[in-house]
């Protein structure tokens, strides 16, 4: 195996190891914290003792993930294979009878011309508001705190 | 590199500088959170901006965020059919749609450029397929499901709002949001349960994905790039094809990392690195007849086209760091929002030196309803033209200390200010009044799915301990709905306000940006409990029992 071969081997290794060490780590604070949680109702699933207990094992991956892509950043090491063509895979024809140029810019004024009024409407009939109200005060399920 | 030139004759940094596609990506990520100063306090930018959606995949819960996600806003305009349609999120994303398509996760989608830079993890590369082309289907599934069944089932059939791909899936959300809001709101640590865990392990495996599959979100996941896919072809801007040189060689189809069959269809996100692979100088990357990337060979250019952008390349670029320079120091300095968050952050020096212990411990002998008959005419008096809301400064005159000597504030273990609210059902809500009972205090909004589904434990409570208990539920200052008619149509019946426009009480009780949050008072008016998030009917009978029996 020569060095390009044993350097990505390493990376993909390790990306592989932080992402399953994080998944495990994340799955047993929930199931510790869930037990927790039995005997005590207002007890925390998430407590910042049991996640820094966890981070021991996933930054020192961090780390060595940075350390090796560093390293074949500075040797030049990277896979090519995606500069290769693809094989294998159906193509499409670029230039085929789809319509004149003139149809698409009707279509395209028409659907400008709804989209600008439906904006004016939506000033209007209160939606705009809606927007703002809801990213100015979130709700903290919808954004995984929960 | 983004035109994939050998790498042999160009020196390191030739290799390795950002691309014009990459500053853009970063500048556009920088305009999206220019409020920079939300990533240091963990508090989400709350000013008029946010009215706005931007074109990319940008959560509006980012502390940095000064605009609004389209995914997450048409979510919630579908969430509330039954009430208004949401025109505006429709003629948004129709409008960037036709003018942009696909071109917004290619240049100006920071989701899109963080999946590219985690790429670049020198790893050996999953290449494109049969199998990552079906795959790419599943978008759409998630369109019909989480984008569109959840939120109408929900919203329209069980009142309750659930943005269905945020709450679920969304990795944007889980690390923009709840990760960069966590290091600052420690206490946020206590509402995190399934959700989160569901939504953590889906980001990790996004991000592992990305680094092995090229913008693996983007291609499978992603349902903003699947909704503007389905305008591409007719995007004003855009590669597009020149039918007399184009020989149907696909060489561009075959190098492109993406799923597509053919240039500009719903899969291409209009990157333009086909533009240097085409050998007949059929591709240009076009903003209607303006051609913005010329094709490859010099053969093909056309100079006049060329000299024109180039004309106006200085002049865009000027603009775009003049708005980029405002953004950041009206959403990080000027803001009228950053005044009131300012006012709300040191209470103390808004409100009167009255605060709940010091009321007159007599006086709880009073019948409720007759100590908010006499506290109404006070009111009245000082009653502010903007505010319903006022904090009880003659209090402090009528009443004599009391035993807890515990400083004024929010936190736990401090005493709250006194207050006096006029309730949505025409009665006074006035903090020192409740002296001698166990006070909950629930903010809440009706487009917070979680708020609705605690709020039938509070009214439970409520009436379980009557008499022993005292009850505010403060809705958030801006609304568009009937908040009483929805109360009235939920059947609950406890002591409803609506915050003013300086947003007094979720001052008073340092209320977060985030909802729910719920604030209990032990009979002393001291907060035993001040959090965000849900609660459930146990921990409420916890909370209940804990009050009432703290000294």
């Amino acid at each position: 195996m020569n060095k390009r071969t044993v350097l990505l081997t390493i990376e993909s290794i390790l990306c592989i190891i932080t992402a399953a060490v994080l998944i495990v780590s994340d799955f047993s604070i929930y199931q510790k914290g869930l037990t927790a949680r039995v005997e005590n109702p207002m007890a925390d699933i998430y407590t910042a003792e049991a996640i820094a207990d966890k981070a021991v094992f996933v930054l020192p991956l961090f780390v060595l993930i940075v350390i090796v892509a560093l390293l074949c950043t500075f040797l030049g090491i990277y896979d090519d294979t995606q500069d290769k063509p693809a094989t294998g895979i159906d193509i499409g024809k670029n230039v085929t009878d789809t319509g004149t140029n003139s149809l698409i810019n009707k279509v395209r004024l028409a659907v400008l011309a709804l989209a600008i009024a439906f904006i004016i409407i939506g000033i209007f009939n209160g939606s705009m508001s809606d927007v703002l109200i809801k990213a100015s005060k979130i709700c903290t399920e919808c954004i995984g705190l929960g | 590199m983004d035109n994939n030139q050998s790498l042999e004759n160009v020196s390191w940094w030739e290799a390795h500088k950002p691309t014009k596609r990459r500053i853009i990506q970063l500048y556009s990520a920088l305009l999206y959170n220019a409020h920079l100063k939300g990533f240091a306090e963990g508090q989400i930018f709350t000013g008029k901006s946010k009215a706005i959606c931007v074109p990319g995949f940008n959560c509006y819960s980012c502390p940095g965020a000064i605009g609004a996600c389209p995914l997450g806003s048409i979510q919630n305009a579908l969430g509330s059919l039954n009430k208004h349609i949401g025109f505006y999120v429709l003629g948004i994303i129709l409008l960037y749609g036709m003018l942009l398509g696909r071109t917004i996760c290619g240049w100006i989608c920071p989701l899109g450029m963080l999946q590219e830079l985690l790429h670049k993890l020198p790893t050996p590369k999953l290449k494109k397929s049969r199998f990552t082309r079906a795959l790419s289907y599943l978008k759409y599934i998630i369109i019909v499901v989480f984008v569109v069944s959840i939120p109408v089932y929900y919203g329209i059939f069980q009142g309750i709002p659930v943005p269905g791909f945020c709450k679920y899936i969304c990795p944007a959300g889980t690390s923009e949001g709840a990760m960069l809001m966590l290091p600052k709101n420690p206490s946020f640590l206590s509402i995190l349960g399934p959700i989160f865990t569901q939504k953590f392990i889906i980001m990790v495996i996004v991000i592992l994905a990305c680094i092995f599959c090229y913008r693996s979100f983007c291609r499978f996941l992603c349902p903003l790039g699947a909704i503007y896919g389905m305008f591409n072809k007719l995007a004003v801007i855009g590669v597009k094809v020149d039918t007399n040189r184009c020989n149907n060689c696909s060489a561009c189809v075959r190098f492109c990392k993406m799923d597509v069959k053919t240039v500009g269809d719903h899969e291409c996100i209009h990157c333009a690195q086909c533009v240097a692979r085409c050998n007949q100088g059929a591709l240009s990357m076009k903003a209607g007849n303006l051609t913005l990337i010329q094709p490859h060979k010099e053969e093909f250019v056309n100079t006049e086209e060329e000299n024109k952008v180039k004309k106006a390349a200085p002049v865009i670029g000027c603009v775009a760091v003049l708005v980029l320079v405002f953004a950041i120091i009206w959403s990080n300095f000027l803001d009228p929002s950053l005044k009131t968050k300012s006012e709300k952050a040191a209470p103390e020096a808004k409100v009167s030196e009255s605060t709940f212990s010091e009321a007159n411990m007599d006086e709880s002998t009073i019948p409720e309803t007759q100590v908010n008959e006499e506290s109404t005419p006070e009111a009245q008096m000082n009653e502010s033209a903007s505010s319903e809301t006022q904090v009880n400064e003659d209090a402090a005159s009528e009443t004599q200390a009391e035993e807890s000597t515990a400083p004024e504030g929010y936190e736990v273990g401090q005493r709250l200010k006194t207050f006096e609210t006029e309730c949505l059902d025409g009665s006074t809500f006035n903090l020192a009044d409740t002296r001698g009972k166990v006070v909950f205090i629930n903010l809440w909004a009706t487009y917070c799915g979680p708020c609705v589904k605690e709020l039938p434990h509070f009214n439970e409570l409520f009436h379980k301990h009557e008499g022993d208990i005292a009850m505010l539920a403060v809705h958030a200052n801006l609304t568009t709905e009937d908040v009483e008619a929805y109360i009235t149509e939920n059947g609950w019946d406890i002591p409803f306000a609506i915050d003013d426009d300086d947003e007094t009480l979720f001052g008073i009780v340092n209320g977060s940006s985030a909802l729910p949050q719920t604030i209990v008072l032990n009979r002393k008016g001291e907060v035993i409990y001040n959090q965000v998030g849900s609660v459930t009917p146990e921990a409420l009978e916890m909370l209940f029992e804990k009050a009432a029996a703290a000294d």
